[in-house]
């Protein structure tokens, strides 16, 4: 079977499997299976082939194609999301995260009174 | 006002750009050059066949048109490397590998880019990385599968972008991501789908205008003002199938007015958090909720019946309802998209999406 065309992402790849099926051997083109946390899909499911699809934070079974796609592995920070974006199987981030690059301290007298902490997402 | 040329199949050339056999390799080369204003620069990849693989991050920084003579330097993909190049909406492919964060950025004013794709970015497609990037033309342009947005102006002011005829879709985050304040943005026949974020996010600027644009099954609000004030969304469908708890439209700001737009399947058809916002001759469909909810006490609905005169300012205006600016008000059991008479207004639409760059939006409004 052809999956073709569909946003998959997030937590839309649930509302599709609840109507569809997807088997050994099934392909996917221009899908957005994207995540915003990394994700094993499709576990036990043999054969899978993924053509010009978005495959971001996805952890596919050993044996899949993947042909022309996005494939990469990204650790988003969550405070450069708004609060909405936020969602799925992303867990929020601490103020001095991973994910810091730069910080800017304001001192007075020799005390931090604050600091603020600039932020990048992060490819694995 | 001098034609360069950028082929990414040429070789043994003297690599200046003066003709395609002496074509540059890559887009950077070109932009490095001192281009003036009204310069013209032809670019051949062969659509995915030759795809340029930038190795860096493509920089515009400096390389600008004028706002007082010469106009816009362009560029503009071909589907042929020779003569004229023949531009007939193939693209010169940027392709980022997974590895560009972001494919371009900019930093100039008066940049005209037409037939031109942007894939596989690691980050976002384009970003203007927080530096002034004012008055860009995109057309026929492809912003699809980066790792982030498909585009993205994250903190630069007084930035002024037309996107005509350009499509947003497989992104990670939002298809678009206009997070800046005092940004102008204007989107002419453009389809935004399937993108992981929003279809449109925050286009945060006085002015924007959505015309003739179909934005469809993204992961979050198809489409989100979150400050905008002054906005036009006219003639689009924003169709929220597939979508599980999100917007057609998330209204923030004040003084936004939607006309002639199908708005459905969404669960909330618009959403106004007590801004107000102008709603007319809509047709809302499918939808949870129509109007958001009992918040949106400034939503104004035209009505659709014929008894609007605007000659003697006799319009009513329903509060908080949608139901007097849909053709609800039709008498006829059918859908209601191509009904026509003479007591209402008829939205009729159409979308067809056949994956291949031939995707078309039919609209119509009649009585």
């Amino acid at each position: 079977m052809i999956h073709r065309n569909r946003n998959l992402s997030n937590t839309a790849l649930a509302l599709y499997l609840d109507e569809h099926t997807v088997s050994d051997g099934d392909t996917f083109e221009r899908c957005n299976l994207s995540r915003l946390g990394q994700e094993s899909l499709f576990s036990g499911i043999t054969g899978l082939i993924f053509r010009n699809c978005n495959l971001v934070n996805c952890l596919l079974p050993p044996d899949t194609t993947v042909e022309n796609c996005l494939h990469i592995q990204k650790s988003f920070c969550t405070h450069k999301l708004d609060e909405k974006k936020v969602v799925h199987n992303l867990t929020p981030c601490e103020e001095n995260c991973s994910h810091v690059v730069d910080m800017d301290e304001i001192e007075v007298d020799g005390v931090v009174l604050l600091t603020k902490y600039y932020y990048k997402h992060i490819l694995l | 006002m001098t034609t360069y040329y950028v082929d990414t199949t040429v070789s043994g050339g003297l690599d200046n750009g003066s003709s395609w056999a002496n074509a540059w390799n890559d887009l950077q080369a070109a932009i490095d050059k001192p281009l003036a204003a009204g310069d013209v620069v032809l670019c051949y990849s062969n659509g995915d066949t030759n795809k340029e693989s930038p190795g860096a991050t493509i920089d515009f920084d400096g390389t600008s048109g004028s706002n007082s003579s010469g106009g816009y330097i362009k560029f503009i993909g071909c589907s042929t490397n020779s003569g004229d190049g023949s531009p007939d909406g193939t693209k010169y492919v940027l392709d980022g590998g997974g590895a560009r964060d972001p494919i371009i950025a900019l930093n100039s004013l008066r940049i005209w880019i037409e037939n031109f794709r942007f894939t596989n970015a690691s980050g976002d497609g384009v970003n203007t990385g927080g530096i002034n990037a004012n008055i860009w033309v995109w057309i026929n342009c492809i912003f699809d599968n980066n790792g982030d947005c498909g585009w993205s102006c994250s903190s630069n002011s007084s930035s002024t972008h037309w996107f005509i005829g350009c499509q947003f879709y497989g992104n990670t985050g939002d298809g678009l991501e206009a997070i800046a304040a005092s940004a102008y943005y204007t989107f002419v026949n453009c389809v935004v789908y399937q993108n992981g974020g929003r279809g449109i996010d925050g286009i945060q600027s006085q002015n924007g205008i959505l015309s003739r644009c179909l934005i469809f099954d993204n992961g979050d609000s198809n489409i989100n003002l979150a400050i905008a004030h002054y906005s036009i969304i006219d003639s689009c469908i924003i169709d929220g199938t597939n979508q599980s708890s999100e917007n057609g439209i998330y209204l923030g700001g004040d003084l936004v007015y939607v006309f002639a737009t199908r708005i459905t399947n969404s669960v909330n058809g618009i959403e106004a958090t007590d801004n107000l916002g102008i709603v007319g001759w809509c047709l809302f469909d499918g939808n949870t909720n129509d109007s958001g909810d009992a918040t949106d006490t400034l939503l104004y609905h035209l009505p659709f019946q014929s008894d609007l005169d605007l000659t003697s300012n006799k319009g009513v205006f329903s509060e908080g309802n949608p139901a007097g600016s849909t053709n609800k008000f039709d008498p006829d059991t059918d859908d209601g998209y191509e009904d026509a008479t003479s007591l209402d207004y008829n939205v009729k639409t159409s979308r067809t999406y056949n994956g291949d760059g031939t995707d078309t939006v039919g609209f119509n409004v009649g009585s």
